[in-house]
């Protein structure tokens, strides 16, 4: 019966039990390579563990975090053992279509796209048609430089300022014994990796991961939490919240419909689970960035979901208004599909640039963007006092109508108003504080910039919305449509003006 | 009085249209699509020439502040003030009309409910049996006052457009420059009254990436009559120098100006110090002990050590011979893409494509490196001449814990013979120049480089050149302290909850009627008012009492 009374902890609890728990399929070689999990590898100006290494750079040229039956660190260990093997297999994924019948594959190797045949006629392409096919091109080309380079980017030799691949040693006049110990201990793993012989592996890369360490600790590299980094990717607490927000979602509409509001508690319990999962994700990346997680569109499009999930039961535990849960598991999910799979996204924690390198970054960024999680919710109670005003479901009907199980027209209107309520201070203070970091880093508070004009032209889109209110006529049904106005400026700023305008947010 | 001066000025046929909330609304909608066109503009300085910077964009702002401020005062006077004064509702049916209300049997008096209420934070006013209680009615001044602030912005960005200066200045590391480029259409070069300096310019790179850490200028500032004087400005971090702030904007490297790290040693020193110069530059190497380093700007630069300002010591910058080092080997040389760079890496440690970076330190005009290969194919597809300086790679040994190779090299005009070179990865190796570096060596004036200081060239680079931004706007304090004001007033109008209730105690029939208005609809009364309508009743006299009472 506990299960009944409070679902939301324990919920919680299993998940987390469930998730963090090592595979009980893991093969001999995923046991034999553990200790390289929490390896630091130098990638693209950034300290990871090997775990992170192995996850990015196989999910960045398959697509997937797992190749041939291997974990991703297995499978990436294999393919730099074996030179030969990697030219061969097919292991880079074609994203674009044209390019996939050009192939006639989605997915091809190294020697296909090297081949001097296929090559030419790429080259061609470009040619013909640069606007087209550079950028495609120039993709499959990055996939293919990436297997080409794996082993010479597996750069775990800590040195004062740089890192090096174990393959660069010899060709350094500079390497010490260290370097040399660390270089002599790679070419086991990489003799017993070729022989199959996991034991010998496991022993190998035990002493590689050692010597690794020894080497940071002796030249005082600092080193972020990497086992907090192994953890995070293990663990992948966004993806997992999305699941429990699709559950809440499901919950909650079944609650509403069944007009049964005590039920919407478990959806309610599901979404504090998933928020709890998504504030661990967040509070990871927080410390192993040493920065707020709001640095690119992955970050600050899951910070906008957790901070969605945050007012939205806020707003059912408070007032009582169970539509905003509901709105914040369903977008939730889908934000957090999306968050996942669309291509512009990158999950990688990256070093961040000169420009955002202050703390107006923590406030200018996270007050901005909880005001577009706000209008989110908005966006959300809008489209259902439209779906309830348009789909004949009038409260003067009997029942209500067909969406009689949402609430009244009125109540939609009030509860619009009252989230708006609550983003546009949000708006503002976020325009104000980026104003005034504008003024610090550049000299000028307001320069116009698209990304600025942007979100000037949402803060009247929703000054509008608030103030026609108190014009006769401007509630309800055109307050919906503004509503909806505004939350499509909202896009366009956060997602449009960095891909459509350049300007000197180009980077966000 | 007749009926026109008793009209407010918002009712006026056509001064209404300042205080009018639909002429605001038309103000609003007019700069929303006027802003939307502005940025289909690109650049951003077009879209300025064409859109926001133009009379008719800051007419629509003007326009908007003057309709905000009379809405203000017309909130003012018409909701703000009048919002204080107690009203009252007396009858049952009109307080059946009011939305929400509540009736219930009450036989205590309108003070009681009073009492109750101001315990609870009411302000209370009665009149015989009603009364009027309210909590929060100042949040109609939060409007006013975030409405004021955006004035306040509005006009201060008004008056922007003549009081603010920008421009830029681009310096070289180790010059200087006394004018700046405005920002505007036609820039032409404007005089500062002072000279800045980069006196050096310092980047970091995130490891394994040409993705800047950190960059920074640091400037000194020359001013006549005045000591010399200086800061590091870097990326949101500014600099205030005579009333301008300076911005790191951007740096790129100048392809013709070196920059040369020199080592100095000896003398008064402790320990050896690095200075690096740019020819013509004079930098401190230890400034407690008044020891500078100078570069000269000649053709080929010799180095100075100078003691309080005063030149003590002076010489080439390293010996007359030909001299190169070994930088760096690759046994299987390959160039790969690593993100949006290239990079120079090994394929394996076979050596297949052995190659080896060699840098010529002295005998020539210039410090260089260069890639030489063993292969012969690479060697034909490389072009191994650089600055009239033919080298080749003879032989690599690999054997050995540390590689060594034979390197042969044609100094310009020095005939077929090669100067040949065996030298280990990491070693430099010195032979004669060959005629013409002796030549030219021989036709500089001679400096003594006899004396107490050892001064070595470690490394030479490609010299930087700072973008900085200069800004200048007495506004600025002005609109972020409206800004402020700004952010009290939505805090106030969104963030205090307003109730007004009224309430009537109908002794004869022994009812109290209680309606409540809010700022946000409800359907029932607040927590508070119910709580402290409960406590006024539970404090009724017993009928016991009552009868007392009225005996």
């Amino acid at each position: 019966m506990m299960t009944l009374t409070r679902p939301g902890p324990l919920c919680l609890m299993v998940t987390m039990a469930l998730l963090a728990a090592p595979s009980a399929a893991a093969d001999d070689w995923a046991r034999a390579l553990r200790p390289l999990e929490t390896m630091p590898v130098q990638d693209y100006g950034y300290i990871r563990s090997g775990l992170t290494f192995a996850e990015n750079h196989l999910s960045a040229i398959t697509g997937k975090t797992a190749w041939d039956g291997r974990a991703a660190l297995p499978a990436v260990m294999w393919l730099m053992a074996h030179d030969e093997a990697r030219m061969r297999e097919p292991l880079i994924k074609i994203i674009h279509p044209e390019l996939v019948d050009i192939f006639g594959d989605s997915r091809i190797s190294v020697e296909q796209y090297r081949a001097p045949e296929d090559r030419a006629g790429l080259m061609g392409l470009i040619d013909r048609d640069p606007r087209r096919w550079l950028d495609p091109i120039r993709e499959v080309e990055l996939k293919t430089v990436y297997v080409e380079q794996l082993d010479a980017d597996f750069a775990i030799v800590p040195r004062h300022g740089e890192w090096l691949s174990p393959l660069e040693i010899p060709g350094r006049p500079d390497a010490d014994a260290i370097d040399r110990d660390i270089a002599v201990r790679y070419v086991h793993l990489r003799d017993a990796l070729r022989a199959d012989d996991a034991e010998a592996g496991a022993e190998a890369a035990r002493r590689l991961a050692g010597a690794v360490h020894a080497a940071a600790r002796a030249r005082s590299v600092e080193l972020p939490n990497l086992r907090l980094d192994a953890f995070y990717h293990r663990l992948d607490p966004f993806k997992q919240s999305a699941w429990l927000y699709f559950l809440a979602a499901m919950i909650y509409t079944g609650a509403l419909v069944s007009r049964r509001p005590r039920v919407a508690w478990f959806g309610f319990a599901l979404l504090c689970a998933g928020f709890a999962l998504q504030c661990i994700g967040l509070g990871a990346r927080w410390i192993l960035a040493d920065r707020a997680p709001v640095s690119n569109l992955y970050e600050s499009f899951t910070y906008a979901i957790a901070g969605m999930v945050l007012l939205g039961g806020g707003f059912h535990a408070v007032q009582r208004i169970r539509l905003a849960g509901l709105g914040a598991a369903l977008l939730g999910a889908i934000f957090m599909v999306l968050a996942h799979n669309a291509p512009i996204m990158d999950s990688q924690i990256r070093p961040l640039m000169p420009a955002l390198q202050s703390s107006w970054l923590t406030y200018h960024v996270m007050t901005i963007l909880l005001s577009y999680s706000a209008f989110a919710l908005s966006f959300f109670i809008s489209v259902c006092y439209l779906v309830k005003d348009l789909g004949g479901g009038s409260d003067a009907a009997e029942g209500g109508g067909r969406f009689g199980w949402l609430p009244s027209l009125d109540a939609l209107d009030e509860y619009n108003y009252r989230i708006i309520a609550v983003g546009f201070p949000l708006l503002t203070v976020g325009i104000i504080t980026g104003a005034v970091w504008a003024g610090t880093a550049w000299g000028r508070p307001w320069g116009f910039d698209p990304k600025e004009t942007w979100s000037a032209i949402t803060w009247l889109v929703y000054a509008i919305v608030l103030h026609s209110r108190f014009l006769a006529g401007w509630k309800g049904r055109r307050g919906a449509i503004l509503s909806l106005v505004g939350f499509a400026c909202v896009l366009f700023t956060y997602i449009g003006v960095s891909l459509l305008l350049p300007g000197l947010h180009s980077y966000v | 009085m007749n009926k026109t001066t008793q009209r407010p000025p918002w009712a006026h046929p056509v001064w209404g249209g300042f205080f009018s909330l639909r002429v605001g609304l038309v103000l609003l909608a007019l700069l929303t699509v006027a802003s939307m066109i502005g940025t289909a503009y690109a650049p951003i300085e077009r879209a300025q020439r064409v859109v926001f910077y133009t009379w008719w964009y800051q007419l629509l702002l003007l326009a908007l502040a003057i309709n905000i401020t009379c809405a203000s005062v017309k909130t003012v006077l018409t909701r703000a003030l009048p919002a204080g004064r107690p009203r009252f509702m007396r009858g049952a049916e009109q307080y059946a009309r009011t939305q929400p209300n509540a009736t219930r049997p009450f036989r205590g008096a309108v003070e009681d409910l009073a009492a109750a209420l101001r315990s609870r934070g009411f302000r209370v006013t009665t009149a015989g049996p009603c009364g009027h209680a309210d909590r929060g009615m100042w949040s109609h001044w939060g409007s006013v006052v975030s409405h004021l602030g955006l004035v306040a912005v509005l006009v201060s960005a008004f008056l922007a457009a003549w009081v603010a200066r920008e421009g830029q200045i681009t310096i070289p590391e180790g010059r200087k420059s006394g004018f700046m480029l405005p920002a505007g259409d036609e820039p032409r070069p404007v005089a500062l009254g002072f000279e800045l300096e980069c006196e050096d310019f310092e980047t970091h790179f995130f490891p394994q990436t040409r993705m800047p850490a950190m960059f920074r200028s640091t400037v000194r500032v020359h001013e006549p009559g005045r000591p010399l004087w200086g800061g590091d400005v870097e990326v949101n971090k500014s600099l205030f120098v005579n009333g301008w702030n300076l911005h790191q904007t951007s740096y790129e490297e100048d392809p013709d100006a070196r920059r040369y790290a020199l080592k100095v040693a000896g003398g008064e020193l402790p320990e050896p110090v690095t200075v690096e110069l740019s020819p013509g530059q004079t930098r401190w190497a230890d400034r407690a002990r008044g020891l500078a380093l100078q570069l000269t700007a000649d053709s080929r630069p010799a180095w100075r050590v100078l003691h309080e300002m005063q030149v003590v010591q002076g010489g080439e910058l390293s010996g007359t011979g030909l001299s190169i080092r070994a930088d760096r080997f690759e046994p299987d040389f390959a160039i790969a893409l690593q993100g949006e760079r290239r990079v120079i890496t090994s394929r394996s440690d076979q050596p297949n494509n052995p190659a080896l970076r060699v840098t010529v330190l002295s005998g020539v005009r210039e410090p260089f490196s260069q890639w030489l290969f063993l292969r012969e194919d690479m060697k034909a597809a490389a072009h191994m001449m650089a600055r009239g300086f033919r080298m080749d790679l003879r032989e690599v040994d690999t054997e050995g814990a540390v590689p060594r190779f034979v390197v042969h090299a044609w100094p310009p005009a020095a005939g077929d013979e090669p100067v040949v070179f065996e030298l280990a990865l990491g070693e430099s190796a010195e032979a004669d120049a060959g005629p013409s570096a002796a030549e030219e060596t021989a036709a500089r004036p001679a400096a003594p480089a006899d004396g107490p200081y050892r001064v070595e060239l470690v490394e030479t680079r490609p010299a930087y050149v700072t973008t900085l931004t200069l800004t200048s706007n007495p506004l600025i304090p002005v609109v972020y302290a409206a800004c402020a004001v700004m952010v009290l007033g939505l805090v106030i109008a969104f963030g205090i909850e307003r109730r007004e209730i009224r309430f009537f105690v109908d002794e004869p029939a022994g009812v109290l009627h209680v309606a409540g208005a809010y700022k946000h609809p409800r359907e029932a009364l607040d927590r508070a008012t119910q709580a402290a309508i409960e406590e006024a009743a539970a404090a009724q006299p017993t009928p016991a009492l009552q009868e007392a009472r009225s005996a």
